[in-house]
């Protein structure tokens, strides 16, 4: 989430494409629910399948619109054609004043200071305070015209800009070629939705916009507007979930969403931004520590430069990380090695000697003269080199590669993929063919019983509960809190904190370390080693302070750890915490306290922190009075007071960026944290920039772009400007078809999304990569809806969670809702001769629902198909729409609640930027059970 | 909105269900403010020694919850946080349902007693310092020690990497796998990622590829 779950109460339009959180996020509802009862916001749910969520946007004067499975992009599309069109006075009765706040606040420019390379400093125009929609973009370019510099100062390759937006050549300009093919009949066809709900949702997005809001409030377009001002405040938010990335054009789908967001300056405001409700209680956390095969904690890339390809390696890499500065005369990473440098690249200079060598160390060697650095540098390099080097591979092909005996051993730390993996047949496959596997969770989930070859081994290790063990998560909106712990472990359960701890001892045991311990040995390290576990004493206990080869059990650990403050008092004092809470807090410091001071996650700036002005619950130590009591770990602080009347909460828990609970709002969030746009060219943006790299002007500022790699496989169509939008339409978010699709007329002219330039087949398991468009290859891979003709789409409900371990154990859950069931419009029911209750059998290319795949599942009687929930009434008002069937997927073969796995039937298609499957649409057919 | 809930199906026990809903409470879309069913403790205040904060484990609002325990350090009830912005004390039918994911009689090792799954599973003082759960092919659980299982576990993916010295020169190691979760905290995702670094590969995945 750009925002946060409780600034939703400061919205007007909520416009909710691919999420149900009335369901999924139920919190979201009251949040959601305060806007319409205080503000008269209102609720356009854009979706498939008339949800709950729809049903409540219905009952509170908002609207539900029916769109076709995986066709976001083309309504979106079509939604900025409207609106730009409208804006122009083209269309539609638009007030003049709002009109011109649009482009008063495209054209918006601003000055910045920069430092040349001889040290002196200057301003310039950076052509835009919020959006790139002045920059210049040649008709078939990739990356903004850059200008070639002026020769006076290093500052080149700034992108060029126009006087104005309406100039032919600018970013707004290319936008409006690319989004004049989707006309509301072009549209209407695509998705499946009427010109009158096109206008309905342009005229919404107009009216609750900061051009309107400018107009109402009288503040200026572009300067602070009040969200406290409750009767003329406008902001729409654009919330999302899986509904929308879970395509091949997932993050396209997104990028359609920021075109939106962008153009009506609705990003960077209270009630505003791009709202991701995410899944589980920690994934915000989970991400942001790297848990990903192309991550390391804090959303730096794995490192990819080695030194046999180059012996100032680290530097290369740290250079591409954010905030490294540059100074005249020096290397651009030269700071890096260790004094001065940018958040993310200190961040990553601290995290590379924690995590494989000895900070203390080799951070405190001089770093003056020639000959020191010289030394520094080396035993940096050193350490660098333990870093394993490039990416890993994504959770498909893991599983594909186990199924051809490449992977062997496999440890699975609460998850569940025999559930939560698309086409469970290759999954199933790639666990039974493992030598090892590892399981820890709280249940025997269907991982740990899944079926196993002969002679291979499964262990399973159970895990105590959140609420025995103590640590912090960051919530969707970013907002880190700490869990306390409540109790030990239950029985013979023990810590993730333990049991993590102790495998590690065992690896060193196994010997999983000697290429750390040989690097140490080796010169210019040159140490002398110790003990049995010398790397685990080095790397673990003396960090964290805990060894299994110490007198003290882990749950008898106590330490006065925790720092607290009285300003009152002006003194410091500790107070003692126990088992868990004492390695969880020195890791929570380890990551947060200040980067200059050796902090490791640079996104967690000021996370731990003495001089903050919030306050724990409770107590403080000694029993004084608590109210002037602070304790250094915020993401501790429970102050839930709102100061500046905006619902930001700022002494709740701690959001990362620097507690800002509204990213991007460049100073325009009354109370908030300041933030202005990071990226090189200082804007957001509405172009998808191809030039990946830092651009070489001198400022601290600056980073790596991401890309996205995708682009359509099929060049559309007649007119030029289509043309170039679809060779190029990486750009710009442009329609695509899903894998397998009931419009294959469709998929000719718009095309599959494919990765690249190399136009490749999207599903994993073929030995060779295959274009999307070989007629002979499609003949046999590729289903249609002649054999397959519904649409099916998976879907969750309140009761149940994810892949089940953790609702489909309880009682309750498992009461409120025992079986898995398929909804289906009573048109198709009919021709089917399908009434609700029947159990229904779904079919794909894949799998079916009432056999056992080939006995890749041991025991339990799992699979008896779904049972039907036949829609009522008029079928444009039912759940789904004619020709779509959704079941909901948190289903498997354990637990109190058995039932037939949605996964054995979806697709392995996946995303061309991040290789999230295609879940939510793919072919099947249905007929019913006969009992 | 109950009209297009999710009624028809056969084995639904509607009456249950409802008082579920009550005692529970499910989801409640309530008319005014941040109206989200909100129930106390239904702990008895003479047995609570202690109450602590946490936050719910399903979805991502991380609505505040407290834990009510008593001196033995049994959990007696979790319940929504009042002073939470993010929930006001309400929590949905899966979150009001925590107490019975922390007490579950399923859990793997946790407590003593017949076991409803499998009595393998039941809690062992003999092991004490901690237990593991062991299958050769598809036969029965058998039980071992936690450090036993930790040792073969870390033979085995070592095995399974190879030499990195010899096999993998940038320490990436291609023949092992790695699955993390967003069902753990911050601080054991931070621990377990710097270990799989250490350990040599980037095969890490987690949900939120998912």
């Amino acid at each position: 989430m750009t925002n946060n779950w409780a600034d939703l109460g400061n919205g007007t339009l909520f416009v909710v494409m691919g999420s149900n959180f009335v369901e999924n996020h139920p919190a979201a509802t009251a949040h959601a629910l305060k806007a319409v009862d205080e503000r008269g916001a209102k609720i356009i749910v854009i979706d498939p399948r008339k949800t709950r969520t729809a049903i409540l946007a219905e009952a509170h004067g908002g609207r539900y619109i029916r769109q076709r499975p995986g066709t976001d992009i083309a309504f979106n599309m079509g939604l900025t054609r409207k609106i730009i069109r409208m804006m122009e006075g083209l269309e539609g009765d638009v007030d003049q004043e709002v009109k011109d706040n649009f482009f008063t606040f495209l054209n918006q420019s601003e000055s910045q200071t920069f430092y040349n390379n001889d040290g002196t400093t200057r301003s310039r125009d950076l052509g835009s305070r919020y959006t790139d929609a002045r920059f210049r973009v040649n008709a078939a370019g990739t990356d903004y015209v850059r200008e070639t510099g002026t020769g006076d100062t290093d500052m080149l390759y700034f992108p060029e800009k126009a006087a104005s937006v309406n100039e032919p050549d600018t970013v707004y300009s290319r936008l409006k070629e690319h989004v004049e093919p989707y006309t509301p009949a072009v549209v209407a066809d695509i998705c499946g939705v009427t010109e009158e709900e096109l206008d309905f949702v342009a005229r919404a997005f107009i009216d609750n916009s900061r051009h309107m809001s400018s107009k109402l409030t009288g503040d200026s377009v572009i300067g602070l507007q009040d969200p406290r001002d409750k009767g003329n405040y406008r902001a729409t938010t654009m919330m999302y979930a899986m509904g929308l990335t879970q395509h091949t054009c997932g993050s396209q789908n997104v990028k359609s969403f920021t075109v939106l967001q962008i153009l009506m300056g609705n990003m960077g405001r209270a009630g505003g931004g791009i709202n991701a409700l995410r899944g589980i209680h920690n994934v915000q956390g989970s991400t942001d520590m790297g848990l990903l095969y192309h991550l390391i904690p804090g959303y730096s890339g794995n490192p990819r430069e080695t030194r046999v390809q180059n012996s100032e390696a680290f530097g290369m890499y740290t250079d591409k990380l954010w905030g490294q500065p540059t100074r005249y005369g020096e290397l651009p990473y030269d700071d890096a090695y260790g004094v001065s440098g940018g958040l993310q690249a200190r961040g990553f200079y601290n995290m590379t000697l924690k995590w494989f060598g000895d900070y203390d160390l080799i951070h405190g060697m001089p770093y003056g003269t020639r000959a020191e650095k010289d030394a520094k540098r080396a035993a940096v390099d050193a350490i660098y080199d333990l870093w394993p080097k490039t990416n890993g591979d994504d959770h498909i092909l893991m599983f594909r590669k186990a199924v051809a005996g490449h992977i062997t051993a496999m440890m699975v730390w609460g998850q569940n993929p025999a559930v939560t993996e698309p086409n469970q047949s290759m999954v199933r496959d790639g666990l039974e063919n493992l030598d090892t596997l590892v399981v820890v969770d709280m249940f025997e989930n269907e991982t740990a019983a899944c079926k196993r070859k002969e002679g291979s081994v499964t262990y399973l290790i159970p895990a105590s509960s959140y609420a025995e063990e103590a640590g912090s998560v960051a919530n969707s909106g970013r907002v880190l809190q700490w869990r306390e712990r409540a109790c030990a472990p239950k029985g013979n359960t023990k810590s993730d904190l333990e049991l993590l701890l102790r495998f590690t001892y065992a690896l060193e045991g196994a010997g999983a370390f000697s290429h750390i311990a040989a690097k140490w040995q080796a010169a210019p390290l040159s140490w002398t080693l110790s003990g049995m576990h010398p790397v685990y004493d080095k790397l673990y206990k003396e960090q964290y302070g805990w060894s299994p080869a110490d007198a003290t059990g882990f749950e008898d650990l106590t330490e006065n750890l925790e720092m607290w403050y009285a300003d009152s008092r002006g003194f410091q004092a500790s107070a003692p915490v126990v088992g868990s809470e004492v390695v969880a807090e020195k890791i929570y410091q380890q990551c947060n306290i200040r980067p200059a001071n050796g902090g490791t996650m640079w996104l967690y700036l000021d996370g731990y922190q003495e001089d903050y002005t919030s306050r724990k619950h409770g107590a403080a130590p000694g029993g004084a009075a608590q109210d002037d009591w602070k304790v250094f770990n915020r993401s501790k602080n429970r102050d839930s007071s709102d100061p500046n009347g905006t619902l930001a909460y700022p002494g709740w828990g701690f959001s990362w960026l620097v507690n800002r609970r509204v990213l991007y709002n460049n100073g325009d969030v009354p109370g908030d944290n300041g933030d202005g746009y990071q990226g090189p060219d200082k804007a957001a943006r509405l172009f998808v920039c191809k030039q990946p790299n830092t651009i070489g002007y001198a400022n601290n500022n600056w980073r790596l772009v991401h890309g996205l790699s995708d682009r359509p496989d099929v060049i559309v169509a007649a007119d030029a400007s289509s043309a170039e939008h679809s060779v190029y339409s990486g750009r710009f978010p442009a329609h695509v078809e899903p894998y397998e699709t009931p419009r294959e007329d469709l998929a000719e002219k718009w095309g599959r999304n494919t990765k690249g330039t190399a136009k490749w087949d999207l599903i994993h398991g073929q030995a060779t990569k295959v274009a999307t468009n070989d007629a002979s290859y499609n003949a046999v891979n590729r289903v249609s809806a002649d054999s397959f003709p519904f649409v099916l789409t998976t879907i969750r409900c309140v009761e149940h969670f994810q892949g089940g371990p953790i609702t489909r154990n309880n009682p309750w859950n498992v009461e409120a809702e025992p079986t898995p069931w398929i909804e289906i419009n009573s048109v198709d029911a009919a021709a089917k001769g399908i009434t609700t209750g029947d159990m229904v059998d779904v079919i794909t290319a894949r799998s079916n629902s009432t056999s056992d795949q080939e006995g890749r599942t041991v025991g339990a009687p799992f699979a008896e198909g779904f049972i039907a929930r036949v829609g009522v009434g008029a079928e444009d008002n039912q759940r789904v729409g004619v020709g779509v069937v959704a079941i909901p997927w948190h289903w498997g073969d354990r637990g109190l609640s058995t039932g037939s796995r949605a996964n054995d039937l979806c697709i392995d298609s996946m995303d061309a930027n991040t290789t999230i499957p295609e879940y939510k649409a793919c072919l099947c057919d249905i007929r019913k059970v006969e009992m | 909105m109950g009209k297009l809930d999710k009624d028809g199906g056969k084995s639904l026990k509607l009456t249950r269900r409802q008082f579920l809903q009550a005692g529970a409470a499910t989801a409640a879309v309530g008319a005014a403010g941040l109206d989200f069913a909100a129930k106390p403790s239904s702990a008895a205040a003479a047995e609570v020694a202690a109450t602590y904060h946490t936050t719910c484990p399903y979805c991502s609002a991380s609505c505040g919850q407290l834990v009510d325990v008593d001196a033995e350090g049994n959990v007696l009830d979790i319940y929504g946080d009042h002073n939470s912005p993010w929930n006001r004390g309400g929590l949905c039918s899966k979150g009001a349902g925590s107490y019975q994911l922390v007490n579950n009689p399923r859990r793997v090792g946790a407590w003593a007693g017949s076991h409803p799954v499998n009595n393998t599973f039941a809690y062992d003082p003999t092991y004490a310092d901690g237990i593991a759960y062991k299958r050769t092919g598809n036969g029965p659980w058998e039980k071992m020690s936690l450090d036993a299982a930790l040792n073969e576990s870390a033979a085995a993916m070592v095995a399974a990497r190879g030499d990195l010295a010899v096999a993998h020169e940038e320490n990436n190691s291609d023949t092992v796998a790695f699955f993390g979760s967003s069902h753990i905290n911050n601080d054991q995702n931070y621990l377990y990622r710097k270990i799989i670094a250490n350990f040599g590969t980037s095969n890490v995945e987690h949900q939120a590829r998912i």
